[in-house]
């Protein structure tokens, strides 16, 4: 395991993580909108958005460990027309400043439904900018033979589709368990949709806490079906990705095997058991994943999901624990060609 | 008046003679030397390179050892294409206007990234500062119209520097020999004179023998 890489590999992860969540989450609106109404797919969609907040602002903040001068922070935005590491920090500072404003406007119902909308258009494109600067910044790198290949942004790609399905699922399953649970607790009475006409008054405590109530508030029929449809589709997507992600590898390595002498020295780094154990638990998670997608879903209902929010949790870790251990290979692989 | 060292426009680039080199390291140790540098940061560095085979004489049905070993000393290049200052976020990896690169330490945040990209290991990481350094081919010494530190300490005279164009009309355009990287990675202002081992720099043939110093 690559510790020297430590801010690298969790921050690499993190913000692809976040930019697949947030691409999921725009693929739920856009699909869901049409059949189940904006209403269902804003219910489903809100906590989620809430979490991809706090996880982005860890990465970026995790990435602060990688400068060794904290005091110069402020010159990283100089060289923005040429240094793709200045472009990847801007983009992630942009998503996640996008992202927050349309967590902002979307959890008090500020401005109409279309500027919300532009401002989560916006947030996503400055994700995927995010991730194409990322993965320029190694796949640009003509001195890293193990870098400079297509499977950089493959495996990064990847990455961000895989976790940011499992998180999306991950996070309306648990939203769902949470909300079964406050269906029978007669304490909580409250209107289960906000809209502009319903935007919370009063101070700000007395709007956080009604919004609260109002995320929290039982699921109906509806919201089921959109979760149970998502789960099983974004399930699916990642098990593919997963599995092509593991199918690459071999194509790589030999390319590696068969290229020049430096790649050939990076090649031996697939020979740790590290790697081993990447193939392990992406190929568990993607198991996993296969009965969740094929049969956990379709078993469950609503008041019964515990044993698919079990399982969908399940591979969520083992995939993190996967991407972990890859990221950790990509840095050890870094090997130079000349002295 | 010293002679001025400094010219703008002169594209300054070092000249490596491998035939009269005897890998005594005196130039890695004058620059660590004048530059107060910790032991992990040398700015230039002596590699020494070896390798072999056998060839088989069909004839008398024996086997000749054929091995190699020679040094080759290098720093910075300051390169035409500087990879090093184009992927730098902070713009502390700065050419002057001489053509020399160095790193402004009132911008360098200590990211690394052109340690990554430099096919030379010219960009060094120094854990005291946080910082990055390099070999800015003793700019300070230019100024007064002295060598740099680690022409002046070669015993054997296989080091000299100057406008890369002079160089090459001096001493010719051979830029590359094994280990050393393809030259078209960043046209290095570098000019060598190989020594009768010298191995091309993509015929694999050999191992750098001590990667630790290197």
């Amino acid at each position: 395991m690559n510790t020297a890489e430590l801010p690298m590999i969790l921050f690499t992860v993190i913000a692809q993580m976040c930019v697949g969540a947030f691409v999921a989450l725009g693929a739920i609106q856009v699909f869901g909108r049409a059949r189940y109404g904006q209403r269902t797919v804003d219910r489903l969609t809100d906590p989620v958005l809430y979490a991809i907040g706090p996880l982005m602002v860890l990465g970026l903040l995790v990435s602060m460990f990688h400068m060794n001068d904290v005091f110069h922070v402020f010159n990283v935005f100089r060289h923005w027309n040429s240094s793709w590491l200045t472009r990847e920090i801007i983009f992630g500072i942009l998503f996640a400043g996008f992202g927050f404003l349309f967590a902002f406007l979307q959890w008090f119902k500020l401005a109409s439904g279309l500027v919300r909308q532009i401002v989560a258009i916006v947030a996503g494109l400055f994700g995927v900018a995010l991730l194409y600067s990322m993965t320029s910044i190694y796949a640009t790198l003509v001195a890293v033979p193990a870098w400079n290949t297509w499977f950089t942004p493959f495996q990064f790609i990847a990455v961000a589709i895989i976790l940011g399905c499992l998180v999306v699922c991950t996070a309306l399953v648990i939203t769902n368990v949470v909300r079964d649970r406050n269906s029978n607790d007669t304490k909580v009475a409250v209107t289960t949709e906000v809209e502009e006409e319903d935007r919370p008054s009063g101070g700000l405590m007395v709007a956080v806490k009604q919004r609260v109530k109002a995320i929290n508030a039982p699921s109906n029929t509806d919201e089921w079906a959109l979760t149970s449809a998502s789960v099983r589709v974004l399930t699916l997507v990642a098990m593919v990705t997963l599995v092509a992600w593991i199918a690459a590898y071999p194509i790589y390595i030999s390319q590696l095997a068969f290229g020049s002498q430096t790649a050939q020295h990076s090649a031996h780094v697939f020979t740790e058991p590290v790697f081993v154990w990447f193939l392990v638990l992406a190929s568990l998670s993607a198991v996993l994943l296969g009965l969740v997608s094929f049969s956990l879903v379709g078993r469950s209902e609503p008041g019964r999901v515990r044993t698919l929010a079990w399982a969908i949790s399940v591979a969520l870790v083992l995939a993190l624990a996967a991407a972990l251990l890859s990221r950790s290979i990509f840095y050890e692989v870094m090997l130079r060609v000349g002295v | 008046m010293a002679e001025s060292f400094t010219e703008p426009g002169a594209n300054y680039g070092f000249y490596f003679n491998q035939t009269l080199c005897t890998g005594c390291k005196a130039c890695q140790i004058s620059c660590q030397d004048k530059h107060d540098s910790p032991v992990t940061v040398a700015y230039r560095r002596v590699i020494e390179y070896s390798g072999g085979s056998w060839q088989q004489n069909p004839a008398s049905g024996t086997v000749t050892p054929q091995v190699f070993s020679y040094y080759t000393s290098i720093a910075c290049n300051h390169c035409e294409n500087p990879v090093c200052v184009q992927v730098c976020p902070t713009t502390a990896m700065t050419r002057r206007d001489d053509g020399t690169v160095y790193v402004n330490q009132s911008k360098c945040v200590g990211c690394r990234y052109c340690e990554w990209a430099c096919p030379y290991s010219a960009p060094q990481f120094n854990v005291n500062t946080g910082h990055m350094e390099k070999c800015d081919l003793c700019y300070d010494y230019r100024e007064e119209g002295l060598n740099p530190a680690c022409v002046s300490a070669c015993p054997s005279r296989a080091l000299d520097w100057g406008p890369i164009e002079e160089l090459r009309e001096k001493y010719g355009d051979t830029d590359a020999v094994a280990p050393l990287p393809d030259p078209a990675i960043t046209h290095p202002h570098l000019v060598l004179t190989p020594g009768k081992a010298a191995q091309p720099w993509d015929a694999g043939t050999g191992t750098i023998s001590d990667p630790q110093d290197a």
